[in-house]
């Protein structure tokens, strides 16, 4: 688009039009054009090209000449240093000062110019653009850029010429995502005050009154237990527990019990326990006083050698994190203490993750990633007294749950309901074969591990059997083959149900 | 570092072949149950790198794939089991030869219908 080339010349613009002038110049390039075209045309001496200066005067008008048209050699008039002038169809700009009747000597007294150079000046183009690398900004709005004294006025505690080094700027100042990682948690089944619970185990308050397994009306208490105890099933008035070393029953108050697990063993999916105890609550676990010792353990591709990880953890309020390069599957990453607790990424037949604690203590979610930043936890404190919070958001608790069901199913009931879960069909008089189907393709062939599982062949009647160990995959199925010393008659169908008590399961375990 | 580890038993018979076996994760041995691995993981695997939880047995003859001997796992021959199913499908047809239990109660049935002359007519197929 053109600007008339009218507007150019020998004229007052008002503040608005000037202003719309340069922003159809800025708009428009090429409407730069227009002038760059006038210019050559001009030659009646003394025609002035105005431009406005300011917004002072009385209508608003205040205006300034850009150049003054000469048609001889010979100034017409006085010009000062800078001045532009326009002589023989060329914009110059005045280099030295010239008074009326000077000869007018391009490269001597002016120089060469150009509107596009004449126009920058409004169009923002710093006229310093300081070294490379420099920080730039305005002293004032609609001012220059400018560099040096009052440029910036501090970055990083630093003044003046502002180049940046290195130090300036980590992940958490500009928001980056991790150039390696993608700040994802590698663990499955890590968000602790919410976790998937297949087992739904049990443990009792060490504060809990216990009873001779005998007192079913919880009549003779015999005093504090001292410790978490395992629950093997409940009644609506009772727990039937064990002790540690598992030969010996009693009972407390159901109400004594809380969700939680003791001793070696998985307990929630996913954590094997060496040792100890552990209390489900809302904030986490919350580890029992003697060494907690459990670990989730990976599948082989899960860990790249040559790879940087993260592994962080807060516990009782502390950030514990570590970064290091995996070189090879003798590296350990590992932090904490004895009296923070500890956490570590090794490998012994199988890279592993591992949370170990010396005391009680409330165990916040952990987070295993590939790159070297800890995406887990913000600081919403302060450096002298922090607050850490989790900043990933709680995992889709049904995706950890199929991610869980890789490893472990288990078929149960709470209440005093039959639960239908699978079918068999009596191959011979003494051999059933049981078909369970599974919500996603198990690990590994699995074992099967029984309590109390009812077989109607067909209901009412009841089959006694002997489940096999382990089943055998089959896709989303699992075959499992029973032998019974009974005869029953081959080729009938049989109902595989949980028994109407509480702490009734198949379990189908293809853990690690 | 520390690590966790589990023991792999087996149990066999008689003969030597391999009836059960487990990771000391789910249950403890009983005496006579053999040690195969110290150093094992959670699940039990007959071999080191061998699949977890194998199949033990035949299917559906239930005769035994593996056998201890010589303190090593082996896999039976395939004469060896040649022969077990042999004998297994001859059991079979044996079983199969002999009168059900359904077959004994029709015959007494039967029997005493005659003994008591209340046996009743063949059914017409017009009647069917």
């Amino acid at each position: 688009m053109a600007i008339p080339a009218p507007n150019y010349v020998q004229g007052k613009y008002t503040v608005a039009q000037r202003d719309e002038l340069f922003d159809r110049i800025r708009e428009y390039p090429e409407a730069a054009g227009g002038l760059v075209n006038q210019v050559p045309t001009l030659t009646a001496e003394g025609t002035i090209i105005w431009r406005q200066q300011s917004s002072g005067g009385g209508d608003g008008t205040a205006n300034a000449n850009i150049a003054v048209v000469e048609d001889t050699s010979t100034a017409s008039q006085a010009h000062a240093v800078g001045d532009l002038l326009v002589f023989s169809g060329q914009l110059y700009r005045v280099t030295e000062a010239i008074d009326q009747g000077d000869t007018i000597t391009p490269g001597t007294n002016v120089a060469p110019t150009t509107v596009a150079d004449e126009l920058n000046e409004k169009i923002d183009i710093p006229e310093n653009s300081g070294t490379v690398g420099q920080v730039l900004t305005k002293t004032e709005n609609g001012s220059e850029w400018a560099d040096n004294t009052g440029g910036v006025t501090s970055f990083n505690s630093r003044t003046g010429t502002v180049v940046p080094q290195d130090g300036d700027y980590d992940a958490d100042m500009v928001g980056a995502v991790p150039v390696v990682g993608k700040g994802i948690n590698l663990l499955d089944n890590w968000y602790f005050p919410n976790p998937v619970n297949q087992r739904d185990g049990y443990v009792t308050k060490p504060t809990a009154q216990w009873y001779t397994a005998a007192d079913t009306g919880l009549t003779n208490p015999l005093g504090e237990i001292g410790y978490w105890a395992k629950v093997l099933s409940t009644t609506s008035t009772y727990a039937v527990c064990t002790t540690p070393t598992g030969d010996t029953t009693f009972l407390v108050a159901i109400g004594d019990i809380v969700p939680g697990y003791t001793g070696a063993g998985y307990g929630i999916d996913r954590w094997l326990s060496n040792q100890g105890s552990y209390q489900l609550t809302a904030d986490g676990l919350v580890s029992g006083a003697d060494t907690l010792w459990t670990v989730q353990r990976f599948e082989a591709d899960k860990i790249e050698i040559g790879q940087p990880y993260t592994i962080s953890i807060v516990i009782d309020g502390k950030l514990l994190t570590k970064t290091d390069v995996i070189e090879s599957t003798a590296t350990t990453i590992t932090v904490g203490s004895a009296d923070d607790g500890s956490i570590a990424l090794a490998y012994s037949a199988g890279w592993f993750f591992q949370i170990v604690t010396y005391k009680s203590q409330t165990i916040k979610p952990p987070k295993v990633e590939k790159g070297s930043t800890q995406t887990a936890y913000t600081n919403i404190g302060t450096d002298a007294n922090p607050n850490w919070v989790l900043a990933d958001p709680p995992p889709n608790f049904a995706v950890e749950l199929a991610k869980c069901q890789r490893y472990q199913v288990v078929y149960r009931t709470d209440d005093a309901m039959y639960r239908r879960f699978a079918f068999g069909m009596w191959i011979n008089a003494n051999s059933l074969d049981v078909v369970v189907h599974t919500p996603v393709e198990l690990r590994a062939n699995p074992l099967v591990v029984v309590n109390d599982i009812i077989i109607f062949n067909p209901g009412p009647a009841i089959a006694t059997v002997t489940w096999g160990d382990s089943g055998a995959r089959s896709g989303n199925a699992v075959y499992i083959n029973c032998s019974s010393t009974d005869s029953y008659t081959a080729g009938t169908m049989a109902e595989i149900c949980t028994n109407n008590v509480a702490g009734s399961y198949l379990l189908l375990d293809a853990n690690l | 570092m520390d690590f966790i580890y589990n023991k792999h038993y087996i149990q066999t018979n008689e003969r030597g072949e391999i009836v059960n076996g487990f990771s000391d994760a789910f249950r403890q041995p009983s005496e006579g149950d053999i040690c195969i691995n110290e150093q094992g993981g959670y699940q039990f695997r007959l071999f080191p790198d061998g699949e977890e939880n194998p199949p033990l047995f035949d299917f559906p003859s239930m005769i035994p794939l593996y056998k201890y001997e010589n303190g090593e796992v082996k896999h039976r021959t395939e004469e060896e089991l040649a022969a077990d199913r042999q004998a297994w499908r001859e059991e079979q047809e044996r079983l199969a030869a002999m009168p059900t239990r359904e077959d004994r109660i029709e015959a007494q049935v039967t029997f005493t219908a005659m003994m008591t002359d209340t046996l009743l007519p063949e059914e017409d197929e017009d009647d069917v």
